[in-house]
């Protein structure tokens, strides 16, 4: 716990920090202590201590940690992939966590590894992250010479070569199959599915286990205090503390370390240690709870705990950890049209309803908001949705081979469902009512 | 399929739209369902190529834990009570939503469309599609048709990114010239500026693509699919026998189409067989009769070939056959070639020229090929076979210049691990990059090398005795005598009993005429020559031209060959055919030797006559016509018969031409008469058809009888049959095909243009070995490299029997030459042939003008002349036998001290190599370059 | 003539050398060769696809997929304005057409002094700094009208030679340690 009563920050202990990023100032706040108390453990106890502590994956689909190493398929060879491409819209935690705390996530790079008896590991960072990939290299330079990287790490027999990979723009390559592909130099296509899981059948064919940067950040506090205290933080099956990106109408907007479920969207959107409000004093009109792809919450379900279990019970997801506020004055249709430009200009372009299905809703919600909407539009709209993602139910159902494909309806969806009188409107209107 | 099923130990029941049905375990839903009878609608699943499941064209539900739930049939396997519904509401409603989503960047243009008519986008847009777009918005903007190499244009408006083509060319043909370009709704097939698609397997894209994106230049616009008429048949562009469709259109070739024949082609061709057929249609092609008129025969080259009658050109012919046989006997009559010919059509030239002549101076091989004693004497394998080996061993030979979709037959054995590669070859070849192992190793060391190899191959094979080990048996260079690969592959044979082999012969139906008597000691059926032959198989020709060049032959009958052209040794050829009194050409076009042509019988060429083929395997397949032969272009049975027809009729052969008649045809016989009509339905042998002779051979020809011929076809369907294991003649059943490669293929064989005129196929006997007059003499043994047999009258040649020991025997017994490079010549000559040389096929098509290879002269870099770092440079290549002009180019890939010269780009190595010499050792200068100027990189001297 | 620089060309083999398969090396390696040439030449893709042993078609289709390489010769300062919904709801579109009209030319278009390039890009991860640009892939936000010209003016004069590299280099930081031997 902190001083003052709080959760204890476990991920961002160090942001604050001049000069955060080196080897220095890293080693005087006890870094690679961690990797030390893990590798005079069994790694099977390490992977223990993770399992217990329940932590979920924080990448975006939530996926325990401890189960998914468990799922690794024992080979001779076996990767580890940090999936540091953090693209999707208005999600910037990852962000934070490389450019500040570098050797953070090398330290729970190294302790994974050995926990699940892996020795070579890929750090794959967006490659417009162009300070976080030259922090991380700078900082896996600083660890081999350490020795907390390399040969018999930190005295042990264990070994381990890592690779910082960098993307080059593509928002699909966050999605681990097509992760992979770009980390075997092709093209972001992700991977049809069975194989389900990268763990069985992975980068080069080989076993891989995949996690995201803040998942893997986690790593050094679990290992030194333990994964009960993990789990002690927060709730159900959603403990410790996550990052939650805040952006769009708030007064203070950033990045937030919170235990988890034990706080609300309100608390972070109008706390003042948090967002500290709307901004110009505005209304709350809908905010989106994790990601571009999350279906949204309108202000009503503003004291909804920022627990997984609990958001996926109410139709949508904490997926990313990013949270976007809209205010009274912003237009519901002009949102959900951006979203859906990104999602168009980011399909990878395998799956047709994916590829045309996107650029077709977009010119459509184009022509909405400018005023060029027809009657017929509103319903198209829907229909081509349910062509997309049938149902248009959540967990979506998918006609495609990623879950872009039905990610695309999803903002569509939620202003029909909050908003539909907005829409009519514009096509009534023949222009947007809120510009 | 049916056969997988029946050899499929363990299958699972499932549900099809309510109905109980039965898959094989590991099938996708997609072909289980289409062989239950459903057809579930799809773009980008090929069945010849791994399942992707991007176009989602093919949803169904199926059950699953969580319920029914759309999942791609294409590429999820059928499981053990699943429950499969292709057209549920649900279904349906993701598939219109394909269908509209596809059609949100297709240009409706149909009606300009080429594929309008047979585009699966038009027909499941009908079928399964919504019935209109809802999408008014602007659609993406291409610049119309873009050439990606010299037959394919690409229209990037109409792609719908199934990725068919970009798989082929990465999965298939193993090149990926072609690939996606950006990403999204924006992503288009395209190719690197500089590097176009090859011209080997580019056709396979068009054919496959399943909307009008691309398209053949040589196909474009000129038919509409529902005025085409169609024949399947079999390509006789080299001996690999790929199963095809041939389209017309009024009468003329439109379009060719590859067809799936399971143990041959898996639906695919090359360029050269696609897009070559225009052929028959060049303004070059000799379509009249022509005799030389003027001056004298001797030479014949004083004088123009003018137009003439088929009786006068007959006989002319027959009158100086005539006066050869009765002036210098028999063997003073010469036959050269005949590779492009049917089955039928061989095996009436081999009786004419044995029976009727009673010459053995026959050879279907050009001094590129293998002696057909010992290629008999080796186990074959089929194609399917040397794919499905553990190890497959290549002696020599680029498989994808020889025999180019064999070539992808065996990269996919090999790449999907099923089989592993050990090369031995004089250069890198394209499977190269694909072997366990590839050892340079030049044609006079294969023997040595062999032994050290062995080692390796039977770690492979896991046995000493050879069993799932499949031996290439080709040549890397036609620049080294064929007599160290010979014995090498008898060697092999004796080193592993159990071994197959495979043959690399390119030429059109060699294995044909091997079978049915147009090689040199060996009569239809394999059966040894109880003559003595005078000639040594496999070398024939060579001792040909070296008898004609001493004024020893009369006649020469080229049979659509060209010794001038392609013969190894040109010099030799010039002066053989120079010296030879009287030179006939049976051919289509002119050529180098057509020169020295005194007559020219024109010929109807494959697509204009019906008949069947043999592979390299060994495979008998039915090539009916297409189109209409003109009118003066006899098929070449047919000149056979009238010769012999017209030839019995003189004294000195009627003995025995009766004496050669088959015994127990006595029809046959009987009908021996004088020549009636002017027309080729006269009675020679007694043939008036071409049933009639294939009846005969399935009579004479162990094997044969086992394909019952019914008007004159094989009975075996799409895959032939192969005969060489006597008696198993198997016939596969229909499998799916890639319906939208393949529009209405079942409604094909119905079609042809001519069929055989003339009555029922009177059974003939069996042709008889012995009693044949013929030349008396001495085995020739001069011959370097040709075995010396003991007498083996009348043995049939079967794999393992003492006959074929006795043979592989003497192969290895042949004492090798020594070879070594003079200080004068010191680089080492490798000369293979390539798929586009200059030869008629390539020169005489508008289609394949601008692919066909240019002579040059290729070499490593290292350690030659300074001044060949500098590609293009023109340099003097000179050997003991002559000397030519040929621009430079590096490849680092040639080993040191090699100098490569495509064989037949042009004549330039057969200047250079002397037949007589076991190997062609050369020297590579610059043209009179002064070479202080090309170090400092001034201007060269051309001259 | 190899068209990368023996210096490069060092920098490449190294790359590959990191990987368990030559191929995962064709990112880091288009982005070697951009940061040589400012953008990604036919001829380096030729040597990229020699080195890693795949076809050129390969390397442009695999790089074409990417945002970051740049086909086509682009601006030594790439300026890329996040127009993504935070940004968007601070502005973005307002400081696209101002940065349009400052340099004279449309998202996607470069000046013609070749200094500048200016994209319309999704969200670069920099949202509470809405509304934000990158220049060269280093973060500037939130940026009004005027931080913009300023941003531009000082780009123009040279004064963040030593924050922005020229385009296309990425990484300043060298791998310097092997992997284990
Ligand atoms: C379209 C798409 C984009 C994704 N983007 C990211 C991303 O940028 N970063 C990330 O860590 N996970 C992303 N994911 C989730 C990953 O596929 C994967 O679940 C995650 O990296 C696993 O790590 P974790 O278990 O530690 O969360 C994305 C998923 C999808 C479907
Ligand atoms: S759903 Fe979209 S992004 Fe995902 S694989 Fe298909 S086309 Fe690519
Ligand atoms: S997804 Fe199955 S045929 Fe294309």
């Amino acid at each position: 716990m902190t001083p003052d009563g709080g959760p204890p920050r476990i991920l961002t202990s160090r942001v604050d920090l001049a000069g955060s990023y080196t080897l220095k100032a890293f080693l005087e706040t006890g870094g690679y202590e961690g990797l030390r108390k893990a590798l005079s453990m069994k790694p099977d106890e390490v992977a223990q201590e993770v399992d217990e502590a329940s932590l979920l994956g924080r990448g975006g689909a939530g996926f325990p940690a401890g189960r998914k190493w468990s799922m690794l398929r024992p080979a001779d060879t076996t990767y580890l992939v940090v999936n540091g491409d953090e693209s999707e819209p208005c999600t910037f935690k990852d962000h934070l966590l490389l450019e500040t705390d570098p050797h953070q996530l090398v330290e729970g790079v190294a302790i994974a590894a050995y926990a699940i008896g892996v020795e070579q590991a890929f750090i794959f960072i967006r490659g417009e992250m162009a300070l976080g990939l030259e922090r991380v290299t700078q900082a896996v330079n600083e660890a081999y010479e350490y020795g907390a990287l390399g040969r018999g790490i930190l005295g042990s027999g264990f070994n381990l070569d890592v690779v910082v990979h960098p993307g080059a723009g593509a928002y699909i390559c966050g999605e681990e199959t097509g992760l992979l592909e770009s980390l075997e130099g092709k093209r972001g296509f992700p991977r049809i599915k069975p194989p389900y899981f990268p763990a069985a059948i992975g980068l080069y064919g080989e076993p891989t286990v995949v996690n995201n940067v803040e998942t893997l950040s986690n790593m050094s506090w679990i290992v030194r205090n333990g994964g009960a205290a993990f789990a002690a933080l927060g709730k159900g099956r959603s403990t410790g503390t996550r990052l939650f990106a805040l952006s769009g109408r708030v007064k203070r907007p950033g990045v937030y370390e919170v235990e988890m479920a034990k706080t609300t969207f309100r608390d972070l959107i109008y706390g003042q240690e948090f967002g500290g409000g709307i901004s110009g004093g505005k209304e709350l009109k809908a905010f989106i709870p994790g990601g571009a792809s999350a279906p949204w919450f309108g202000a009503d379900q503003v004291d909804m705990p920022l627990d997984q279990d609990e958001v996926g019970a109410a139709g949508t997801m904490l997926g990313s950890g990013s949270v976007v506020v809209m205010d009274e004055t912003v237009c519901t249709v002009k949102v959900a049209w951006r979203i859906t430009r990104f999602f168009w200009r980011e399909s990878c372009g395998q799956c047709t309803p994916c590829r045309e299905g996107g650029g077709w809703l977009e010119k459509i919600l184009w022509r909405i908001e400018n005023g060029a909407g027809r009657e017929e539009d509103v319903d198209m709209l829907a229909d081509i949705c349910d062509n997309i993602s049938p149902g248009l139910h959540w967990p979506p159902e998918q006609t495609t081979i990623c879950p872009l494909g039905p990610s695309i309806p999803s903002p569509i969806a939620s202003v029909m469902r909050m908003f539909e009188d907005e829409i009519r409107l514009h096509v009534k209107e023949g222009a947007c009512p809120l510009a | 399929m049916p056969d997988d099923m029946a050899s499929a130990t363990e299958t699972v029941s499932f549900t099809l739209n309510g109905r109980a049905v039965v898959a094989v375990k590991g099938e996708k839903i997609i072909e289980a369902a289409e062989r239950n009878g459903v057809f579930i609608p799809r773009f980008c699943y090929h069945p010849r190529m791994r399942p992707v499941g991007v176009c989602r064209m093919c949803l169904v539900e199926v059950s699953g834990p969580r319920g029914a739930t759309l999942q791609p049939a294409c590429y999820v396997d059928v499981a053990e009570g699943m429950e499969v519904s292709t057209a549920s509401a649900k279904a349906s409603k993701a598939q219109e939503g394909i269908l509209e989503f596809l059609l949100v960047n297709h240009p409706l243009d149909c009606p300009v469309c080429d594929k309008g008519g047979e585009c699966p986008l038009q027909d499941q847009a009908y079928s399964y599609g919504p019935g209109e777009s809802r999408f008014v918005d602007e659609k993406r903007h291409w610049a119309k048709p873009i050439p990606l190499n010299e037959f394919v244009l690409l229209d990037r408006e109409r792609c719908i990114q199934c990725s068919r083509c970009t798989r082929f060319a990465a999965e298939v043909a193993g090149e990926a010239t072609i690939d996606f370009i950006s990403r999204g709704d924006s992503i288009e097939v395209g190719r690197f500026a500089r590097e176009m698609p090859s011209p080997y397997f580019s056709g396979n894209i068009v054919q496959i693509c399943p909307v009008g994106a691309l398209t053949a230049g040589p196909f474009r616009f000129v038919s509409r699919p529902w005025d085409a008429e169609q024949v399947e048949t079999t390509c006789t562009v080299c001996a690999l026998g790929c199963r095809m469709v041939v389209q017309s259109q009024s009468g003329e070739i439109s379009r060719v189409l590859g067809v799936d024949s399971d143990p041959v082609n898996h639906g695919w061709l090359c360029d050269k067989g696609r897009f070559g057929f225009d052929v028959i249609y060049s303004e070059e092609r000799i379509v009249e009769p022509m005799v030389r008129k003027s001056g004298t025969a001797a030479g014949g080259t004083d004088g123009d070939l003018v137009a003439s009658t088929w009786s006068e050109a007959m006989s002319l012919t027959v009158d100086r056959i005539a006066e050869a046989v009765a002036g210098k006997g028999p063997e003073a009559v010469a036959f050269i070639g005949g590779a492009r010919l049917a089955n039928e059509d061989q095996y009436a030239w081999g009786r004419l020229a044995r029976e009727v002549i009673g010459t053995t101076s026959v050879d279907v091989q050009i001094g590129d090929g293998l002696d057909p004693r010992l290629i008999f004497s080796l186990n074959r394998a089929t194609v399917d076979e040397a794919c499905t080996s553990k190890c497959l061993l290549s002696l020599g030979g680029d498989v994808r210049e020889l025999l180019p979709v064999l070539f992808l037959r065996l990269r996919e054995a090999i790449v999907t691990g099923r089989t592993k590669l050990v090369e031995l070859s004089e250069i890198p070849t394209s499977l190269s990059r694909y072997a366990e192992t590839a050892k340079a190793c030049t044609t006079e060391a294969l023997s040595g090398v062999l032994e050290e190899v062995a080692v390796a191959v039977e770690a492979i094979v896991g046995n000493k005795s050879g069993e799932g080990l499949t031996i290439l048996a080709g040549r890397s260079s036609l620049a080294a005598s064929p007599f160290y690969t010979e014995k090498a592959l008898a060697e092999a044979a004796m080193r592993w009993p159990q071994a197959k082999f495979l043959p690399l012969l390119p030429r059109g139906n060699v294995m044909g005429a091997l079978e049915l008597g147009l090689a040199p000691g060996l009569l239809p059926g394999r059966r040894m020559d109880g003559r003595n032959p005078g000639v040594a198989p496999g070398k024939a020709t060579g001792q040909i031209l070296e008898r004609a060049a001493r004024g020893e032959i009369a006649v020469v009958v080229l049979l659509g060959s060209d010794p001038a052209g392609d013969f190894p040794d040109e010099g030799l050829a010039m002066k053989g055919l120079a010296a030879a009194g009287f030179v006939v050409a049976v051919d289509a076009f002119e050529n180098a030797s057509t020169a020295f042509a005194d007559v020219f019988l024109p010929v109807a060429l494959a697509e204009e006559r019906d008949g069947t083929v043999t592979n390299i395997e060994g495979r008998v397949a039915s090539t009916p016509a297409k189109v209409v032969a003109p009118a003066m272009c006899w098929p070449e049975w047919a000149i056979a018969s009238r010769l012999a027809t017209e030839l019995q009729g003189q004294a000195w052969t009627a003995g025995a031409a009766r004496a050669a008649a088959p015994s127990g045809a006595t029809g046959a016989a009987g009908r021996v008469g004088a020549p009636r009509g002017d027309g080729p339905g006269s009675a020679g042998f007694g043939y008036v058809s071409r049933t009639e002779i294939l009846a005969e051979i399935a009579a004479a020809v162990p094997g044969w009888d086992e394909l019952a011929t019914v008007a004159g076809r094989v009975r075996a369907g799409r895959d032939g049959v192969v005969l060489h294991s006597f008696g198993a003649a198997g016939e596969s059943g229909a499998r799916p095909l890639d319906p939208i490669a393949f529009p209405g293929i079942d409604s094909i064989e119905k079609q042809g243009a001519s069929m055989d005129a003339g009555g029922a196929a009177d059974a003939g006997g069996a042709a008889d070995a012995g009693g044949v007059a013929g030349a008396a003499g001495e085995q020739d043994t001069s011959t370097p490299g040709t075995p010396s047999l003991p007498s083996l009258p009348g043995e049939v040649l079967v794999p393992g029997s003492p006959a074929a020991k006795a043979i592989l025997e003497a192969f290895v017994g042949v004492p090798q030459p020594d070879t070594r490079a003079e200080d004068r010549f010191p680089m080492r000559l490798s000369s293979p042939r390539v798929l586009f040389g200059a030869g008629q096929g390539v020169a005489m098509s508008k289609h394949l003008a601008g692919v066909g290879q240019e002579a040059s002269v290729v070499v490593n870099g290292e350690g030659v002349n300074e001044a060949f770092g500098l590609e293009g440079v023109e340099a003097r290549v000179s050997s003991p036998g002559g000397s030519v002009e040929l621009p430079v180019r590096i490849d680092p890939r040639i080993p040191p001290g090699v100098a490569m010269i495509p064989f037949n780009a042009g004549t330039a190595a057969s200047i250079l190599i002397a037949t007589g010499e076991p190997v062609t050792y050369v020297s590579v200068e610059p043209v009179s370059v002064d070479a202080a100027a090309l170090t400092d990189g001034m201007e060269r001297d051309d001259g | 003539m190899p068209h990368l620089s023996s210096e490069s060309l060092t920098r490449a083999r190294e790359i590959v050398d990191l990987y368990p398969q030559r191929r995962s090396a064709l990112i880091p390696l288009c982005h070697l060769a951009q940061e040589q040439d400012g953008w990604l030449r036919p001829e380096a893709i030729e040597e990229i696809a020699g080195l890693l042993d795949v076809t050129p078609a390969e390397v442009l289709g695999t790089a074409s997929f990417y945002e970051m390489f740049k086909l086509e010769p682009a601006g030594r300062y790439v300026i890329s304005v996040c127009t993504n919904v935070a940004c968007m709801l601070a502005g973005a579109y307002d400081l696209l057409a101002h940065a349009e009209e400052r340099l004279g030319v449309r998202a996607g278009g470069t000046t013609p002094d070749g200094r500048f390039t200016i994209e319309d890009v999704e969200c670069v991860a920099h949202c509470d700094h809405a509304p934000c640009v990158q220049v060269n892939s280093r973060y500037f936000g939130p940026l009004d009208a005027g931080g913009f010209d300023r941003l531009v003016d000082s780009l123009e004069r040279g004064e963040l030679e030593g924050d922005v590299p020229p385009h296309g280099t990425l990484v300043r930081v060298r791998r310097t340690k092997g992997l284990m031997a």
